[in-house]
């Protein structure tokens, strides 16, 4: 082969790899947040009506999720690895896999965050970056371990003072709201909320955190890799520095991969692409909420900042959970008011306008949507020994 | 001469590959539900351990009764953390007999309110049951 033919196939080589991962080329900050605000507010409903549904006598570490995919409810135990299926009233119908190594079991200590995928593989996490991959069977496909690696190990980019922020290495799974969704345009790619903990660059101590990290991976599942980093966090949190315990988010996507995103202490939903443009942005502060938020002040500091996490964040409000019902267009948005509030808060949207903010039962977190009935996630009340789940029509 | 050595040759991948086969066949799911049940009843299955000194290790001493007909098998431990090692009694405890579960909890980079699960998997209907072992640490 000639010295061309080489040029000509490594230039391909380089290109075939440079277009796998999918960075931005540093959007200005400004361009994932600036614009008029959209909607407005025309209340339907001031209330609604909601059923509860006990489980008791359930086989279960009371350690678990809650999902929704097709007509079924799912328990997930985090411990045992069970799966319930029950129905819209709460009665089981079956129960797959369990903790171990069989191909119909999962072998994982404590499960994460879990995904079921649209077109009925599940797909199961556990806290050393492994995937566990079963089919609609619930046979095991593949036990995987992600490749994070970018330019630097994750042991290396600690080491470098000023990291840049499109770097793979410096981010992990964000495990304290770890939730995994699956596009619909690509049926291998899952996104997950990131974060950094990096001593120059996290949420505690860093203001280019706010303004350039990133705070969504693309991993596609069957090559396990990372494919891509994006999004940023929204201007509120450069006001308050630092509210690392406060720097979450929730999100949902439409069948279009449009993404919604609701920052913890931002009152405003943002709209975005798949490739993080803007669309709109949109939304109103919810009722009654603590936003008297208590940032970290000094340096690093783990005593305090445990504080903050366990004794200074119960006592306000912030928004926790979205969930978009695509078929009436409705997006559903939890918030918690602080725990001297009785009651906690659900905001209902059609399109961009707000027509409902009603009182729901505290923990009660937005789920999914049954024909005809709206789901709270499960509530594990180990003390009790009894599984939570609310429902309610509108 | 040829074709029968490729023939042979052939007739041996195809035997392996059919003997590799049989081997991957992970048999612990098809028999779990043919075992013979027994039972047990914890005594209890939480233990909290206050004012523990950063890097002192601890342990829970989880006892058990077979309550059931047949042998009861421990069939493994484990403990959500790597810092949280484990021993049995014994993997086979007869009808009527007794046995423990113990975990050791090396408290050293933990956080100040810890808490362990640990579980535990038998040949009981329940098949599987959670141990907790919590600790209060103070620096």
């Amino acid at each position: 082969m000639n010295k061309k033919g080489i040029l000509l196939i490594l230039t391909g080589y380089m290109l075939v790899a440079t277009s796998c991962f999918k960075s931005q080329n540093n959007p200005a900050y400004s361009s994932f947040f600036a614009g008029e605000i959209s909607g407005n507010k025309k209340i339907e409903m001031n209330k609604i009506n909601i059923d509860t549904i006990t489980l008791t006598n359930v086989n279960t570490s009371y350690l678990g999720f809650s999902a929704i995919s097709g007509d079924s409810i799912y328990l997930i135990d985090k411990l045992f690895c069970w799966v319930y299926i029950l129905d819209l009233d709460g009665q089981l119908i079956t129960r797959k896999l369990g903790q171990g190594a069989g191909p119909k079991e999962l072998d994982l200590k404590f499960v994460d965050s879990f995904c079921f995928l649209h077109d009925g593989r599940k797909l199961f996490v556990g806290s050393s970056l492994d995937l566990h991959l079963y089919d609609k069977n619930w046979n095991r496909i593949a036990k995987k371990v992600i490749d994070w690696r970018g330019e630097y190990t994750y042991t290396d980019i600690y080491q470098i003072d000023s990291p840049d922020p499109a770097e793979i290495s410096l981010y992990g799974f964000e495990y304290e709201k770890f939730k995994i969704i699956n596009s619909f345009k690509h049926p291998d790619v899952v996104l997950v909320p990131i974060y950094s903990e990096h001593k120059d660059f996290n949420a505690f101590v860093s203001e280019d955190y706010y303004k350039k990290g990133r705070i969504m991976a693309s991993i596609d599942i069957r090559k396990a890799k990372v494919v891509g980093l994006n999004g940023r966090r929204p201007p509120v949190y450069l006001e308050n520095k630092y509210l690392g315990h406060h720097s979450f988010y929730s999100f949902t996507l439409t069948s279009e991969d449009e993404i919604f995103i609701t920052h913890e202490i931002d009152s405003l939903i943002y709209m975005y692409d798949y490739d993080f443009n803007l669309l709109r942005k949109f939304g109103y502060a919810g009722r009654n909420m603590n936003a008297n938020y208590t940032p970290l002040t000094t340096n690093f500091d783990i005593n305090k900042i445990r504080h903050l996490y366990f004794a200074d964040k119960p006592q306000k409000g912030y928004y926790e959970e979205l969930f978009y019902d695509e078929a009436n267009t409705l997006l559903f948005r939890s918030y918690k008011k602080g725990n001297k509030q009785k009651v906690d808060g659900l905001q209902i949207y059609r399109e961009n306008v707000l027509i409902a903010d009603v009182d729901v039962p505290k923990e009660f977190v937005i789920l999914g949507y049954i024909k005809p009935y709206y789901f709270s996630k499960a509530i594990f009340d180990e003390e009790r020994e009894q599984i939570v789940i609310y429902r309610f029509k509108i | 001469m040829r074709i029968d050595l490729f023939i042979f040759l052939t007739l041996c991948v195809i035997l392996l590959f059919s003997c590799s086969e049989t081997e991957h066949v992970d048999k612990s799911v098809e028999t779990i539900d043919e075992k013979v049940h027994s039972k047990l009843i914890f005594e209890k299955t939480k233990i909290e351990i206050k004012n523990v000194k950063r890097g002192e290790v601890i342990e829970g001493i989880y006892t058990f009764k077979n309550t059931g007909e047949n042998v009861l098998t421990i069939e493994y431990v484990n403990p959500d953390c790597t810092c949280t090692s484990y021993e049995v009694s014994s993997n086979k405890v007869l009808p009527g007999q007794e046995g423990w579960v113990k975990l050791v909890l090396d408290t050293k980079d933990k956080l100040p309110e810890t808490r362990i699960n640990a579980t535990v998997r038998t040949n009981t209907d329940q098949r599987f049951h959670r141990l907790v072992l919590k600790a209060s640490i103070i620096d």
